[in-house]
């Protein structure tokens, strides 16, 4: 597989970090389960150093970047990928965004899975996460798909992506996820 | 047969699953990247367990746990439901987090089993 270009400002997802933003924690790189270790336990760190976020909003945050860190590890196989969390200037919205390089044949089923959950009413979405829980079959890394059930739901729905051309045979699929704070 | 007793780490739960008393017990975090090399043994020994008639308690005390994981929870349950044993699931939560209290409810939906949403200050 080609590697991405990350000096070119369509592929680097950071460029396109919201306005204002702070980069609270990123890596591009091969992520491996050490990777994992690494950004969970240092997002971990922040979370018990930032007064200003609930303990709701602080295990929302760290659920939905347990699911996007290992879908890197289990999707992206040894291919460079991104992923950050950036803030808004008041903290009241975290910014998940994770990219990686797909075949047009993997981006196809990504979309056609993220179109059918948008798709979705809200008041639907747990119903359908309950009925892929009880029925569906489990991937070989076992979670049978949940993730982008689990991360909508997560992020009440404020979940989106897109794809960008990267190389001949590849798009980079960005994938963005706001955790909106809760208001104490 | 023998207990498991498994320590927890960062990212696999606390397992104390005894013979003497019927009881499972997970608490901690369930976040592994492949949740199935974790829980596999855990579902052949409640196979074991429930294998023959009795009470059998399961209590589920998980301060997270990722989409795999739920799938491997959904596995151990759905084997104590179809077994001999007489089992019930307490699934404590901490108060405030809504988000594993509708994941026990969701449990309890599909699972029948006597379940008991136990809210606690902290897990």
């Amino acid at each position: 597989m080609s590697d991405l270009n990350l000096s070119d400002p369509n592929a680097n997802p950071q460029s396109r970090m919201p306005q204002g933003d702070t980069i609270v924690l990123g890596y591009n790189g091969v992520f491996k389960p050490a990777t994992a270790d690494f950004l969970l336990s240092w997002l971990e760190r922040l979370n018990n150093e930032n007064s200003s976020l609930s303990r709701i909003d602080s295990k929302r945050l760290f659920r939905a970047t347990v699911e996007l860190v290992q879908n890197l590890i289990h999707h992206s196989k040894s291919t460079k990928s991104t992923f950050f969390v950036s803030k808004s200037s008041d903290s009241s919205v975290y910014t998940l965004m994770s990219s990686n390089p797909v075949s047009t044949s993997q981006a196809s089923h990504l979309a056609s899975a993220l179109n059918s959950i948008k798709e979705t009413k809200d008041e639907e979405l747990r119903g359908f996460k309950k009925n892929v829980l009880e029925n569906e079959s489990r991937s070989s890394h076992g979670g049978g798909g949940m993730g982008l059930l689990d991360l909508t739901l997560v992020s009440n729905g404020n979940i989106s992506y897109e794809f960008l051309p990267c190389s001949e045979d590849l798009l980079l699929f960005s994938l963005t996820v706001k955790i909106h704070s809760i208001p104490s | 047969m023998e207990n498991i007793i498994i320590t927890g780490t960062p990212k696999t739960p606390e397992v104390a699953f005894l013979a003497d008393s019927r009881t499972m017990k997970l608490s901690g975090r369930s976040i592994p990247e492949n949740s199935i090399d974790f829980f596999a043994p855990l579902i052949q020994w409640a196979d074991g367990l429930c294998s023959t008639a009795g009470f059998v308690e399961v209590n589920i005390r998980l301060e997270y746990f990722n989409t795999s994981s739920s799938k491997c929870l959904m596995d151990l349950l759905k084997r104590i439901e179809a077994s001999a044993a007489d089992a019930c699931v307490n699934w404590y939560y901490e108060e405030e987090d809504e988000d594993m209290l509708e994941a026990g409810e969701d449990y309890d939906a599909i699972i029948d089993l006597p379940f008991k949403l136990i809210a606690t200050e902290t897990l």
